[in-house]
C-alpha cells in the first residue's frame, strides 16, 4: 500500500494538500482564542444533544409526567431547573430540545447552503443569462419578507422538524449565492481553470472539480453564519407557535414559560435557561464562523 | 455624523417617557367614572346574526333590549321591557305589556312594533343566535305597548322569550341580502349603554345611555380593552389601567385567591361553561370519513375511561373546574346530570383496554397501535390556533395512546374547524360550550336533526350523533311546561348523552376574572355565590357595581419615578458631553 | 448619476414587485382554506349568496381568470374583505399602518444612530478597550431573538407598576388633549421599541465596523493625515461617509428583518400594529389579509432597497460621475 504523504499520483497529491490544508486550518483554529473557544462550546452543546437519552429519560418530556410534581417550581435537588408550567422538568425538556433547535438549525442551514451555493456557482461561473435570472431570484428572495413566508409555507408544508428544516431553508438562502458567485467569478480567471478548460472539460466538471474546491472555505465559513439565523428562525416560528407541536424546542419553552405567566411570577428557571441557550449556540456559531473567515481569507485578519 | 444630536435625541426620549409616565398614570377625569375591562378576545361581530362569541354577547346584553330578563340570583324571570305579561289558558299565547317610556338612544320610540318585527323577521330569515327561542313563534303588536305572541306548540321558553329585539327603524332598511355583511355600527343602543367608539383590535367605548329605562348605573363610561396575552391584561390591572379583567392565567389566579395581592380580588365563577373531546360518532344519515372503529359505542366509551380528568383540572386548569362526564345544558346548575359515584368515567386505563378488546381493535403487529381487519386505530386530532385548547392536547393525545390509540394532531383556526366539521371530515377534536339558561338550545344541537348533511350548510351536532332516543326526549321536554317534570326529562337526556358517548365531556372550567377591590365594590355574581360577575347572562353587574371612596391613586409614587427617570437623562447627558471633551483632549496629546 | 441609471433601477424596483404579486397569488392559493368558513351553519346564506361572495372574493373562474382579476383589483389596492372581521382589508391595514411605521421608525432611526455609530468608533479605533467591549456587546445583542429582550423588558417592569405600561398602544380613558394623549403613546411606546432597537442594534453596528474597517487602509485618508487635519475630524469627515456607503445597502437588506422583529414584538406588547395583525391573519388563516400583509411589508423592503440603491448612486462618486 502506497505511502499517502509520499504517493505521487493526482488523487494521492490532491489528499496531501488538502490534508495540509485542514491541519493549517486547525492550527491556527488553536490560536485564535475566539475561534477556539467557540468550537469547544459547540462540540459540548452537541455532545449533550447527543447523550440527551442519558441525562434525562425521553418519558419525562409527556405531558403527564409531571402528575406528581407541584407545578412551576424553584430548581431543587430533585429538578436541577425546576419544573414547568404543567409540572414537567425544566432540565429534560431543555436537552432533548437542543435536539430540535440544533438538528433544524443545522439541516435547514445545509439546506439554504446547498440551494445558495447552487446558484451562487452556476450564475457566477455560466455568466450571461442564466447568471441574470439566478440573481434575481436571489434579489427576489432577499426582497420577500422571510418570517411571513416561512410561518405560511410551515402551515402548508406541515410543521415536522424535517419539513420545518427545509422552509427554514428555503428563507434563508438569500444573499449567499451572491457571495458564492463573487468569490466564483474570481477564481474563473485562475490559471488552473483556464487550464482545465483548455484541456477541454465540460462546464460541470469545471464547476465541481475545479471552481468548487476553492470556494468551499467561503461556504463552510458562510454557513457557520447562517445556521445562528436558522435557530433564530425556529426558535421564533416555535415562540410565535408555528413550530412542531409536540417536540420540546427552545423556542417551545420560551413560548410556554410567556404564555403560563412566568414572567409575572418571576419564574426565572423557566425561561432564562432556554433564551440564554439559544445566546449561547447562536454567539458560538458567530464567533467560530468569522474565525474560519479570518482562517480562510487572510485579507479579512485582524478582525 | 453629529454625536451631540444623537444623544439629546436619547435624552429627549428619556425626557418624553417620564414625562408620559407622570402624565398618563396622574390622569383620571374629574366627575367622570370610568370602568375598563381587559378582554383577550376581540369582538368577531356586533352583527346579532353572525357574532358567535362571548364578548359580542356581553357587548349585547349592554346594548339590546330584552323583552324580560333574569334574576341574579337564579335566573328567574323579571320585567323588563315588558312589565306585565299574561298566559293563555293551553299557554300558547302569550300578552305582554310593555312600559310605556321606552325610548332608543338615538330618541326614535321603542315600541312592540320592534320586538314584533325581530320575531318575524328572524323566523323568516333563521336568524341563528334568535331561531332556536322563537322558531315557533309569531307575533304582532296590538298597539304601541302591547305584544301578543302565539306559539305553534306548548312552548316552555315562554314567557322568558330570551331574545334581544334590534331597533325597527334601523333594521327595516337592510335587506337580508346585506345583512350578513351589514357591520352593526349604527350605534344604536336600547340597553344601559350605546357604543361610541370603537377600534377594532383595541378597545370598544360605550358610554350611559340617557335614554336606558332601567337602573341608571353608577358608571359613565365603560371600555373593553383587547389584549393579547391574559398575562399582559393583567399586569395592565396591576398598574391600574383597568379594573377588571376576564380570563387571569391560573398560576397569576392562585396567588390572588390566596390574598397575594391588596389591591386585587380575584372571582372563579362557573355558569356552565363545559370543555369537551367531540368523537365522530358516525351518525349513518351523516356525511364525512369518520374513522370505523369510532361508530363503535365501546370504543368511545373506552376514550372516556381511558381519560384522566382530575389530571386535566389540576394541570390545566390549576384545579379551577371540576371533571365532568356529560353536558351541561344550562348555566343554572340546578339542571345538571346527577351521576352516582359509580356511574362515572373515572381514569381507568385497564377498565379501556378491555372495552377495546372486547370491540375487536388489537395490537396484532406490535407497534403499539391497535389495528383490526388491516385497519390501524389511528385517529385525527384537530385542535385550535386559539384559546388554550392547545394545552390539553399533550396531555390527551398521551392518554389515547397510552391505551393504544395513535393520534395525529393537526391545528385549525376555528373558522376552518367549523368547515371541517360541516363535512364531516374529522374523527377528534376539542372545543366548548357555555350553555344559556334555557336547556333547550343546547340540547337541540345533538339531535338527529342538526347533524350536517349539507356541507354549505353544516349543522351544530358536531358529536356526528344520531339517537332515537334523545329525539324523542327532546320532542318532549320541547314542550314540557311543568318545570319539575320537565327538569327530570332533561336529566334523562343527560343520561343517554352519557351512555352513548359522543362525546368525552372533560371538565367544567371556571371564568377566571379578577378586579380592582380597592376602587371597586358591590359585585353581583350570576348565579348568587357560584357564578361570575362579568360575561354573565344577562351582563348586570355593571348596573350595580360602585365605586370605592375616592381615594387619589399613587401620584406621589409617579412623581418620584418622573424625578428619577429625568435625572437619569441628565446625568447621562452629562457624562456624555463630558467624555467627547475628555477624548478631544487626549486628541490632541 | 444619470438619469438612466435612475431608471433602471425604478424599472428593478417595479419588476420585483411585480414577480412578489404574482408570488403572492400562487402561495395564497395553495393553502386549503374555505373562504366562507364564517358562515357555515351560522348564518344560512343561499346559494346566489354563496355565489356572489365567491365572486366578490375573486375565486370564480379559471386560474387565469382569478390572477387577471387579482392583479387588477391589487393595482387598484383593492385587497378584498377580510376573513375573520368581514370588513375590507385596506381599511384593516390602513388602521394599524400608523402604529407601525411609528415603533420601526423610532426603533431604525435608533438603531441606525446609535448602531452606525457604535460600529464606526469600534471600527475605527480597533484593537481599543472601546472597540472589544461594545463589539463583545454588540454580538450578544445580535445573538439574542428579539422576543427574548421583550421578555427580559418585561420581567424587569412586571410588578414595578407605574413605570412602563406593559401592552398595548395606549390608556383609552387618558383622551384629554393632545399633548397628553402623545405622551401617553409615546410611554407605550418605549417599551416594544426598545425591544427592537436592541435586537438590531447589533447587526447594524456590527456592519457598519466592518465597513470602517475596509475603509481604514484607503490611500484617501493617508492623504487627508498628510494634509494636518484632525484624527477625529478624518474619521468624521472621510472614513464615516465612505464607510456608510456599502453599510447603506446592507441596511437596506436587513430592513427586512425587522419586519420579522416588529412581528414577534408587537405581539409581546400586545402592540396592535401590523406585526401583530400578521401574526392574528396566519392564525386565523385569514388570506386575504395575509396577501394583503405580505404585499405591503416586500413593497416596503422593496421601496427602501430602491431608496438605498439611489442614495448609493448619489453618494458613491464612482457611480456618480458614471454610467
Amino acid at each position: 500500500m502506497k505511502d499517502p504523504v509520499t504517493s505521487t499520483s493526482p488523487r494521492g497529491m490532491t489528499w496531501t494538500r488538502r490534508k495540509r490544508a485542514l491541519m493549517r486550518v486547525w492550527r491556527e483554529l488553536r490560536h485564535d482564542r475566539a475561534g477556539f473557544v467557540s468550537l469547544l462550546v459547540l462540540l459540548g452543546f452537541g455532545l449533550a444533544a447527543l447523550c440527551a437519552p442519558l441525562i434525562a429519560d425521553r418519558s419525562l418530556l409527556l405531558a403527564a409526567a409531571g402528575r406528581n410534581n407541584p407545578d412551576l417550581a424553584a430548581p431543587s435537588a430533585q429538578f436541577l431547573l425546576g419544573t414547568d408550567d404543567i409540572g414537567r422538568d425544566v432540565l429534560a425538556q431543555l436537552v432533548w430540545g437542543s435536539r430540535v433547535s440544533l438538528f433544524i438549525g443545522l439541516f435547514a442551514t445545509i439546506v439554504a447552503v446547498v440551494i445558495g451555493s447552487t446558484l451562487g456557482l452556476v450564475a457566477g461561473y455560466v455568466k450571461g443569462k442564466v447568471a441574470t435570472i439566478l440573481l434575481a431570484i436571489d434579489e427576489f428572495f432577499l426582497v420577500v419578507p422571510f418570517l411571513p413566508l416561512a410561518i405560511v409555507l410551515a402551515v402548508i408544508l406541515g410543521r415536522s422538524p424535517v419539513t420545518l428544516a427545509i422552509v427554514i431553508g428555503i428563507t434563508s438562502w438569500a444573499g449567499s449565492a451572491r457571495l458564492v458567485r463573487a468569490q466564483v467569478l474570481t477564481l474563473s480567471e485562475r490559471a488552473y481553470v483556464e487550464r482545465a478548460r483548455a484541456l477541454g472539460a465540460g462546464t460541470w466538471q469545471i464547476i465541481f472539480r475545479h471552481v468548487l474546491p476553492g470556494v468551499t472555505p467561503l461556504i463552510i465559513a458562510n454557513a457557520t453564519l447562517i445556521v445562528p439565523g436558522a435557530i433564530l428562525t425556529e426558535s421564533t416560528l416555535s415562540f410565535l407557535g408555528f413550530g412542531d407541536r409536540l417536540s420540546p424546542s427552545w423556542g417551545k419553552l420560551l413560548d410556554g414559560a410567556q404564555s403560563s405567566g412566568s414572567i409575572t411570577l418571576n419564574a426565572w428557571w423557566y425561561y432564562l435557561p432556554p433564551g440564554l441557550c439559544i445566546i449561547t449556540v447562536v454567539l458560538a456559531f458567530t464567533l467560530f464562523g468569522r474565525a474560519l473567515e479570518r482562517i480562510f481569507d487572510p485579507r479579512l485578519a485582524g478582525r | 455624523m453629529n454625536k451631540i444630536f444623537l444623544r439629546i435625541i436619547v435624552a429627549g426620549l428619556f425626557g418624553l417617557t417620564a414625562l408620559g409616565a407622570g402624565v398618563s398614570t396622574s390622569v383620571s377625569a374629574e366627575g367622570e367614572s370610568s370602568f375598563a375591562v381587559g378582554i383577550t378576545q376581540d369582538i368577531d361581530s356586533l352583527n346579532v346574526t353572525v357574532g358567535y362569541l362571548v364578548i359580542d354577547y356581553e357587548i349585547w346584553n349592554l346594548t339590546l333590549p330584552t323583552l324580560t330578563s333574569k334574576s341574579t340570583s337564579d335566573f328567574s324571570i323579571l320585567p323588563n321591557m315588558a312589565e306585565s305579561w299574561t298566559g293563555s289558558e293551553d299557554g300558547l299565547t302569550w300578552t305582554y305589556k310593555l312600559r310605556s317610556d321606552l325610548k332608543w338612544s338615538d330618541g326614535e320610540p321603542m315600541t312592540a312594533d320592534d320586538v314584533a318585527y325581530t320575531i318575524t323577521r328572524a323566523v323568516k330569515e333563521s336568524w341563528w343566535n334568535h331561531t332556536a327561542v322563537v322558531g315557533n313563534l309569531t307575533a304582532t303588536a296590538t298597539d304601541a305597548q302591547t305584544l301578543v305572541v302565539v306559539s305553534a306548540v306548548p312552548d316552555p321558553k315562554l314567557p322568558i322569550l330570551d331574545m334581544y329585539v334590534v331597533p325597527k327603524h334601523i333594521y327595516e332598511k337592510i335587506s337580508a341580502e346585506d345583512l350578513p355583511n351589514y357591520l352593526a355600527d349604527d350605534n344604536v343602543s336600547g340597553g344601559p349603554f350605546q357604543i361610541v367608539e370603537r377600534k377594532e383590535g383595541e378597545f370598544i367605548r360605550l358610554v350611559q345611555n340617557p335614554n336606558w329605562f332601567g337602573k341608571k348605573p353608577a358608571i359613565d363610561q365603560l371600555i373593553f380593552r383587547t389584549f393579547e396575552t391574559a398575562e399582559a391584561q393583567y399586569n395592565a390591572l396591576k398598574a391600574g389601567d383597568l379594573d377588571a379583567v376576564d380570563d387571569v392565567p391560573g398560576k397569576i389566579f392562585t396567588g390572588i385567591a390566596a390574598g397575594d395581592e391588596p389591591t386585587i380580588t380575584g372571582i372563579a365563577g362557573n355558569q356552565g361553561s363545559f370543555s369537551e373531546l367531540a368523537i365522530n360518532s358516525g351518525c349513518a344519515a351523516g356525511i364525512g370519513d369518520g374513522h370505523v372503529a369510532l361508530r363503535d359505542r365501546k370504543v368511545r366509551q373506552a376514550i372516556n375511561w381511558a381519560i384522566d380528568r382530575q389530571l386535566l383540572v389540576d394541570k390545566v386548569l390549576n384545579g379551577f373546574g371540576k371533571p365532568s362526564f356529560s353536558i351541561s345544558p344550562s348555566a343554572n346548575p340546578a339542571f345538571d346530570i346527577q351521576l352516582s359515584a359509580s356511574q362515572t368515567y373515572s381514569y381507568d386505563p385497564a377498565k379501556a383496554n378491555s372495552l377495546l378488546d372486547e370491540a375487536g381493535w388489537i395490537d396484532t403487529n406490535g407497534d403499539g397501535v391497535r389495528d383490526k381487519d388491516g385497519v390501524e386505530l389511528k385517529l385525527r386530532y384537530f385542535d385550535r390556533s386559539v384559546g388554550d385548547a392547545s394545552a390539553t392536547t399533550p396531555f390527551i393525545t398521551g392518554f389515547l395512546q397510552d391505551v393504544g390509540i395513535a393520534t395525529d394532531v393537526k391545528t385549525f383556526d376555528e373558522d376552518s374547524l367549523t368547515s371541517q366539521q360541516s363535512k364531516g371530515e374529522y374523527d377528534l377534536y376539542t372545543w366548548g360550550w357555555t350553555p344559556f339558561v334555557d336547556p333547550d338550545t343546547i340540547l337541540s344541537y345533538f339531535t338527529t336533526a342538526q347533524v350536517p348533511t349539507d356541507p354549505e350548510v353544516g349543522g351544530y351536532n358536531d358529536g356526528n350523533w344520531c339517537n332515537a332516543e334523545y329525539d324523542a326526549l327532546y320532542a318532549k321536554q320541547h314542550v314540557e311546561l311543568d318545570p319539575v317534570k320537565r327538569a327530570d326529562l332533561v336529566q334523562q337526556m343527560q343520561q343517554v348523552f352519557f351512555n352513548d358517548a359522543p362525546y368525552a365531556v372533560l371538565y367544567k372550567y371556571d371564568n377566571l376574572q379578577a378586579f380592582r377591590s380597592d376602587r371597586w365594590q358591590n359585585f353581583v355574581r350570576q348565579p348568587a355565590e357560584t357564578g361570575p360577575i362579568m360575561f354573565t347572562n344577562t351582563s348586570s353587574a355593571y348596573l350595580d357595581l360602585e365605586p370605592v371612596s375616592e381615594g387619589s391613586g399613587g401620584s406621589g409614587t409617579n412623581t418620584i419615578v418622573v424625578v428619577v427617570v429625568a435625572l437619569l437623562g441628565v446625568g447621562i447627558i452629562f457624562a456624555l458631553v463630558r467624555s467627547r471633551r475628555k477624548k478631544s483632549a487626549d486628541d490632541r496629546a | 448619476m444619470s438619469n438612466r441609471y435612475v431608471v433602471k433601477k425604478i424599472v428593478g424596483a417595479l419588476l420585483t414587485l411585480f414577480a412578489v404579486v404574482v408570488f403572492n397569488f400562487f402561495l395564497f392559493r395553495i393553502v386549503d382554506r374555505d373562504p366562507l368558513a364564517k358562515y357555515r351553519g351560522r348564518s344560512k346564506l343561499t346559494t346566489e349568496q354563496r355565489e356572489a361572495m365567491i365572486r366578490r372574493m375573486g375565486l370564480s373562474g379559471s386560474k387565469w381568470d382569478q390572477f387577471v382579476a387579482y392583479v387588477k383589483s391589487t393595482s387598484q389596492l383593492d385587497f378584498g374583505r377580510s376573513f375573520d372581521s368581514t370588513r375590507p382589508v385596506l381599511r384593516e391595514i390602513a388602521d394599524r399602518l400608523p402604529a407601525t411605521l411609528i415603533l420601526v421608525g423610532v426603533s431604525t432611526v435608533l438603531t441606525i444612530c446609535i448602531g452606525l455609530y457604535i460600529g464606526a468608533k469600534a471600527g475605527w479605533a480597533r484593537g481599543s478597550r472601546f472597540d472589544r467591549v461594545s463589539t463583545s456587546t454588540t454580538m450578544v445583542l445580535y445573538a439574542t431573538p428579539e422576543f427574548f429582550f421583550g421578555m427580559l423588558l418585561l420581567a424587569i417592569v412586571a410588578g414595578r407598576t407605574g413605570w412602563f405600561p406593559t401592552g398595548g398602544l395606549r390608556d383609552v380613558g387618558a383622551n384629554n388633549g393632545f399633548v397628553n394623549s402623545l405622551l401617553d403613546r409615546a410611554h407605550h411606546l418605549v417599551l416594544p421599541s426598545l425591544t427592537l432597537t436592541l435586537g438590531y442594534l447589533g447587526s447594524y453596528s456590527l456592519i457598519m465596523r466592518t465597513s470602517m474597517l475596509d475603509t481604514l487602509g484607503e490611500d484617501y485618508l493617508t492623504t487627508a493625515r498628510a494634509k494636518g487635519l484632525k484624527e477625529s475630524d478624518v474619521m468624521t469627515r472621510h472614513a464615516v461617509p465612505n464607510a456608510l456607503l456599502p453599510s447603506v445597502s446592507a441596511i437596506a437588506i436587513s430592513f427586512g428583518f425587522v419586519i420579522g422583529g416588529a412581528i414577534t414584538t408587537e405581539t409581546v406588547f400586545s402592540y396592535p400594529g401590523l406585526g401583530l395583525a400578521t401574526a392574528d391573519a396566519i392564525r386565523n388563516t385569514d388570506l386575504p389579509m395575509l396577501q394583503a400583509l405580505f404585499l405591503v411589508a416586500s413593497a416596503a423592503v422593496i421601496f427602501f432597497n430602491l431608496v438605498a440603491d439611489l442614495a448609493y448612486g448619489l453618494l458613491d462618486p464612482r457611480i456618480r460621475h458614471s454610467i
